[in-house]
């Protein structure tokens, strides 16, 4: 009852203040520099009383008597409440908001800086955006974000990433992917372990300046990810429920019906008698007629008419009286349209001292191909605890088990279903049909019986006969079991003036458990009754760094310094074996199986990557920034005389806009011209010892035969990146943007010479031969074209 | 506040004093590393059971698992004989050697080429580990033998290696170009280099490097028999061919004096046994062949077992054999030699060695039956028999003597009476042969019947090319690819064989080099033509 007569007074006062408007009030709203500031909303406080400006920043508005506050806001601005008071002009400079290009804050290897005091070039995506898609994968949101990076999506089976290059490929035979680097450790588990929701922004650094700390392991670039930490305030919950649905894009291709089906095939068997067998044409249409739907020609017959009698001889026209007796489409059978399902829930918070956040979430997809899927689990802890005044620590847990079914074959197995659906005649149906009434054929329990192509069904199909895909996927196992887990602990001092001294620590932990199974009733296995290949493989990689930096302000002058160790291991193993045999529908564990077809294979690799690192700033009154890094990194995949790499990275910085001469251009709010270069090496290149000899031996104890020609002499791929860039904003920030230019060229590039045949070796052997040449201009354009208070429309334009 | 910068101070430079250089020192796992791969005497057993398997089986078309038995596993015998006229190539397998249509490109003689040299290479990095753990991992003797072993098979397959891709010493006395003689490591990068300055070698340069291989193998091999791996007498019997190859007769009876007693009785063949490793003729003449494994006759054969064979696609069995035993019937034998009118129609061999079969047009053909295991394809194949001990011997005698010489026909007949339905009667005498080019082309035609299926029979159209009294003339004409059916077959009538010759000078008598090896290494010159 309260709530209702308060409604009614309100109602009533509103209707009162309408009446009561007699004041005009106008004004100009510009920006800092006294540029007008355009579609600024100006509100009277606590009501929906308002204006927006217009294109000079002027507006005119009409106030109750009893106004008092006008509430002014932009986007990209501080929002201003002002008291009226008695004025009736209303003047009014709006501050730029945080969100403003000096105060934003970029995610650097082992630091932040301000953005406008970074001489690197990259490029951000943060929670609002990822927050807006229905993707799994980090990599794929990252599609069309930022220019200078381009995504390739591979299968697009459920649960699978994109292929991220940034700015081109740098290397041939090693790795092209950046490196991925979360909570400020470089990852090597499942990127589509990550939860989004669980993402705060996404850093892509794209030149050396912004890379080089990273060394030789940042060559193609450096995708930082900062997860979501608790704020102050009160404890949030955030709980979120994303449900959606997926489609085939592209339409299927149009396919051939059953009447001209029988009319082309008919048409293909006369032109064989007619030029291959050399009867003559008459005779051969009669003959292609006759062998239609017999054992030689399509075997199947649909309609309800004589096969011999099905296409006439002459015409080649099918009979008109004949009638369909089933009409089954493979794709309809074998594909879906996939949901999806992505309930998550966080709890997070943060007092002076700690803070906390602790989610977890589930996903189940589809995939468009019926049998296939992911569903995932996942769970992340953050704590960060300020301990004394000197020392802060902070862990991060995460975890998440994973399922990836459906893992079909590709090409033109016959186990593709896409191969498989657009292979298959139009006559051939999924279920077996009474070849004279046309109805499905059930069995004992009154279901239908899936049509095999099997001479005592309907008969031997000519294509994928003893197959029926339908009938096989649900019965075949094809998936991977991962697991996926982060762990993150950090220990931060502050000592005597402006030092800090912090030490990492990452583990990551990633298993994969696979299965393939076919069955042993139908299919290519049911000769052997079953095969099932069980496969298991691990990864670990721990990380560990310590960092000791430094910084100090001298009036106008800003220095930073930063100095670290790190040290990486990766290793990695895995087993696998098959077995024939199987008797037991559904048991694909080996033991169930009754012969070995190949033996228990295992492998296992290590690595290591030792580094040493350094990096300083400088910046005058922030218009001019200095950065150099340098960093020295040892890998075991050279010999020791190789294997030390020392890159190093040059960057300066100008902000133009903060110089005298520049104040008076009123339009221009932000304009810094920055450039850097540095060089970074590479020795991703799969393998692991190409500097050793090996033998290979024989497994079965016999003999033991060199198999590999190494090369002693290899050393890192070498990659020079130049970049000239400039960031601007303009016209009260309602059009901001970069233009970067750069010149990526990488040598000593890994190849595989191929040897001369005569060495008993196979292959080649790796060199650093290869060069490469990556140029390109990326422009980044934003526009706001409408921002008011509850809507905001930004035109991004990306060129890379 | 001191407190805490000490303990910093210590903390930093504790942590940068951790990362010390040996962490980077991981060695692998799944495989061994040359360093450890002579480490025992056991490894170094390894090693050389790997130079073996090289000379059984490489890459084929870059394929380890691909065996096809080359260079030696199999692959030197198919295309020894389907050089040659006295098989029939049946469908297109060996359609390119038969017929002489190769190209740098071709499968047969690239992978001829690649896996020779591969062998070659196997052997060098192996003399290279066992000099170096001679006297240490292993004794010195043994090492010695090892190495023996290996400069054994260096030398064989440099000698293969000349009679495809050279012309033979017989012709200009061996200052033809030849081939590479690599008889350094080739296991790192720099090394490789070294084979990019190595050329072709003359012709007479590479079997002064190959004798000088045999002696040395001579010298340290043990005297006693084992059919798979080398010894004393193979060597000797190795350079008995090489030497005949150089046309060197006064050199082959020297060595054949270690290898023959100085008298023989012809009428019992198996009586006459070598003074080095106790070699004797089997009884039957399908001895060597009944048991491949371990007979009297057999010196030394490539291993073949269950695991490890040159396959469907390669094996010996599965080629010459018929598809009614299982086997493919692409090998067949020619009605070029069953027709000879040299061959004794009551032959032991023709019943015990032959039968007919559906060959793989689906016809029928004569096929051998000296390789048996259908079922494993586990045949050794065969490269020294004790018969080609005295065979050459007899041809050395014949070729060497003024006259017609009494001990080559007897050693003729040792192996020629043991096949003979009655040796008493039929035997070769002094009054068989009006000249001694009489009894020398009797030996070579003998050549040709105890060896057929067993790939000799391009060395010998190789190495008597340029000969103008027992010269094939080239490449000799053959049956036409595929022909079949028994009606060909018929003993002491003759055939005349519709593929033309393809005379000596002509470019296809000597195989290109292949492509791979030009473009990679191009010190290496092309034979002329390609």
């Amino acid at each position: 009852m309260r709530k209702i007569s308060a409604f009614l007074m309100c109602f009533l006062l509103a209707a009162s203040q309408l009446l009561a408007q007699n004041r005009t009030i106008s004004g100009k709203i510009t920006d800092e520099k006294g540029g007008a500031i355009a579609n600024a909303s100006i509100l009277v406080k606590g009501t929906t009383i308002g204006t927006t400006s217009g294109s000079d920043g002027s507006f005119t508005l009409k106030v109750p008597a009893t106004s008092k506050t006008l509430v002014i806001s932009s986007l990209n601005f501080t929002t201003k409440e002002i008291a009226i008071g008695i004025k009736s002009i209303i003047n009014l400079s709006l501050q730029p908001s945080t969100a403003d290009l000096t105060e934003v804050i970029v995610q650097v290897p082992y630091a932040t800086v301000k953005k406008g005091s970074f001489t690197g070039s990259e490029g951000t995506v943060t929670a609002a955006t990822l927050e807006k898609q229905q993707v799994t994968s980090v990599t794929r949101a990252l599609d069309g974000q930022i220019a200078g990076v381009s995504s390739t999506n591979g299968g697009g089976a459920p649960g699978t990433g994109a292929d991220i290059r940034i700015r081109g490929f740098g290397s041939v035979n090693a790795s092209s992917s950046p490196l991925y680097v979360l909570n400020g450790v470089p990852y090597d588990g499942s990127i589509s372990a990550i939860s989004n929701d669980d993402i705060e922004s996404l850093t892509v650094l794209k030149d050396a300046a912004a890379t080089n700390l990273f060394g030789s392991r940042a060559a193609n670039g450096v995708i930082m990810i900062t997860t979501k930490k608790g704020k102050k305030g009160r404890a949030s919950v955030n709980a979120s429920m994303r449900q959606g649905y997926s489609a085939r894009a592209i339409p299927e291709y149009e396919r051939l019906g059953a009447k001209d089906y029988y009319e082309v095939f008919w048409e293909a068997f006369r032109n064989q008698y007619y030029y291959g067998n050399g009867q003559t044409f008459t005779a051969s249409g009669v003959s292609a007629s006759n062998v239609l739907t017999t054992a030689s020609g399509l075997v199947y017959n649909a309609y309800n008419v004589p096969g011999a009698s099905l296409v006439d001889p002459t015409t080649g026209k099918l009979n008109p009286s004949a009638q369909l007796l089933w009409n089954e489409p493979w794709s309809d059978a074998l594909f879906q349209n996939a949901q999806r399902t992505n309930p998550t829930i966080s709890i997070s918070g943060a007092d002076d001292k700690s803070d906390y956040y602790i989610s977890g979430g589930y996903l189940n997809e589809d995939g468009i191909a019926k049998f296939s899927g992911y569903k995932r689990y996942n769970f992340r802890a953050t704590v960060n605890t300020k301990a004394t005044d000197w020392l802060k620590v902070g862990i991060n847990f995460d975890g998440s088990s994973d399922l990836r079914y459906g893992l079909f074959a590709g090409g033109t197995a016959t186990s593709n279903p896409f191969y498989y659906s657009r292979y298959m005649g139009p006559i051939y149906p999924v279920y077996q049909h009474d070849l004279t009434t046309g109805a499905i054929v059930k069995d004992a329990n009154g279901n239908p019986v899936y049509d095999f192509g099997t001479p005592t069904q309907m008969g031997s199909r000519p294509y994928a006969a003893n197959s029926n895909l339908l009938g096989t996927l649900s019965l075949d196992v094809r998936q991977q079991k991962r697991l996926n887990g982060n762990l993150n602990a950090y220990a931060e001092a502050k000592f005597l003036k402006n030092f800090t001294f912090k030490t990492s620590l990452a583990l990551n932990y990633f298993q994969v458990n696979g299965i393939t199974y076919q069955n042993n009733q139908y299919g290519d296995a049911a000769s052997v009754k079953g095969r099932a290949t069980v496969s298991s493989s691990y990864q670990t990689s721990l990380t560990g760094n310590q960092v000791l930096s430094w910084a100090q302000n001298f009036g106008k002058h800003s220095l930073t310094a930063l100095a670290g160790h790190e040290n990486y291991k990766f290793y990695t193993t895995q087993l696998s074996a098959t077995k024939t045999g199987f008797n037991y529908p559904g048991q694909t564990a080996l033991d169930n199986g009754a012969v070995v077809e190949s033996p228990p294979s295992s492998s296992e690799d290590s690595q290591t990557i030792e580094s040493y690192f350094g990096n300083a700033t400088y910046s005058f009154d922030n218009k001019y920034f200095l950065s150099g890094s340098v960093r020295t990194d040892g890998s075991s995949r050279f010999a020791p005389a190789t294997r030390w790499g020392t890159f190093y990275s040059v960057g300066l910085g100008w902000v133009l806009t903060n110089e005298k001469f520049f104040q008076n251009i009123k339009w221009l709010n932000n304009l810094k011209v920055r450039g850097s270069y540095g060089q970074s090496g590479n020795d991703n290149i799969g393998l692991f010892y190409q500097y050793i000899n090996y033998y290979y031996a024989d497994g079965f104890g016999n003999f033991q035969t060199p198999s590999r020609l190494a090369n002693p002499n290899l050393k890192w791929e070498s990659n020079g990146n130049l970049t000239v860039g400039l960031e601007f904003s303009a016209f009260q920030r309602r059009l901001s943007g970069s233009v970067d230019f750069y010149d990526r060229r990488s040598k000593d590039l890994l190849f595989l010479v191929p040897l001369p045949p005569g060495l008993g070796f196979n292959g080649g052997s790796y060199q650093n031969i290869g060069q490469s040449k990556n140029t390109g201009v990326e422009i980044q354009l934003s526009y706001s074209a409408i921002r008011s208070k509850n809507f905001d429309w930004k035109i991004d334009f990306i060129l890379i | 506040m001191k407190l805490i910068k000490i303990f910093f101070s210590i903390a930093v430079v504790a942590s940068i004093a951790t990362g010390c250089k040996q962490v980077l020192d991981t060695s692998p796992n799944n495989s061994i590393s040359d360093a450890s791969a002579f480490a025992t005497a056991d490894r170094c057993l390894l090693v050389l059971n790997g130079v073996y398997d090289a000379a059984q089986s490489g890459f084929y078309n870059g394929s380890y698992s691909a065996n096809r038995g080359y260079p030696f596993g199999a692959a030197n015998i198919e295309q020894g004989d389907n050089r040659g006229e006295d098989v029939v190539n049946i469908a297109a397998f060996y359609q390119i050697t038969y017929q002489g249509t190769y190209n740098p490109t071709t499968a047969n003689n690239v992978n001829m080429w690649a896996n020779l040299y591969g062998l070659i290479n196997r052997c060098n990095i192996a003399i290279d580990g066992f000099a170096k753990a001679s006297g240490g991992v292993l004794t010195a003797p043994v090492a010695s033998q090892y190495i023996a072993e290996c400069r054994f098979l260096r030398a064989m397959a440099h000698h293969e290696a000349l009679i495809h891709f050279a012309r033979p010493y017989t012709d200009n006395a061996g200052k033809n170009v030849g081939v590479p003689y690599r008889d350094f490591p080739v296991n790192s990068g720099t090394a490789v280099d070294q084979i990019t300055t190595t050329p072709r070698m003359r012709v007479d340069s590479v079997y002064i490097k190959i004798l000088a291989d045999l002696d040395f193998a001579e010298a340290n091999l043990p005297a006693a028999a084992n059919v798979a791996r080398v010894s004393k007498a193979v060597a000797i019997a190795m350079k008995m061919r090489v030497k005949l190859h150089q046309a060197d007769f006064a050199g082959v009876i020297t060595e054949g004096a270690k290898l023959v007693p100085a008298t023989v009785n012809p009428l019992t063949p198996a009586s006459v046994v070598s003074p080095i490793g106790g070699y004797a003729l089997t009884a039957n003449p399908d001895g060597p062949f009944a048991n491949n494994v371990s007979n009297t006759e057999s010196m030394f054969s490539i291993r073949n077992d269950a695991l490890d064979n040159a396959g469907v696609n390669a094996a010996l069995s599965t080629m010459y054999g018929s598809v009614t035993l299982t086997g493919r019937g692409l090998v067949a034998v020619s009605p070029v030699i069953w027709n000879n009118a040299g061959w004794q129609c009551d032959d032991k061999r023709r019943t015990l060695l032959y039968v007919t079969g559906t060959n793989g047009n689906g016809s029928q053909s004569y096929f051998t039956t000296k390789y048996r295991d259908y079922a494993n394809r586990a045949d050794y194949a065969p490269q020294f028999r004790y018969a080609e001990v005295l065979l050459t011997l007899a041809e050395a005698e014949a070729r060497n003597a003024v006259g017609v010489s009494q001990r080559a026909i007897d050693l003729l007949n040792v192996v020629r009476n043991r096949s003979l339905a009655s040796p008493l009667t039929s035997q070769y005498t002094l009054a068989s042969f009006a000249t001694k080019v009489d009894l020398t082309k009797a030996i070579l035609l003998e050549r040709r019947i105890e060896f057929l299926c067993e790939g000799k029979r391009w060395a010998d159209i190789h190495r008597n090319a340029p000969d103008a009294t027992y010269t094939t003339g080239g490449i000799p004409a053959k049956a036409v690819n595929g022909a079949a059916g028994l009606s060909i077959y018929n003993c002491g009538a003759g055939y005349t064989p519709g593929q033309a010759l393809i005379p000596y000078n002509d470019y296809r008598f000597i195989w290109p080099i292949p492509t791979d090896e030009i473009s990679a290494n191009p010190i290496i010159s092309q034979n002329p033509g390609y």
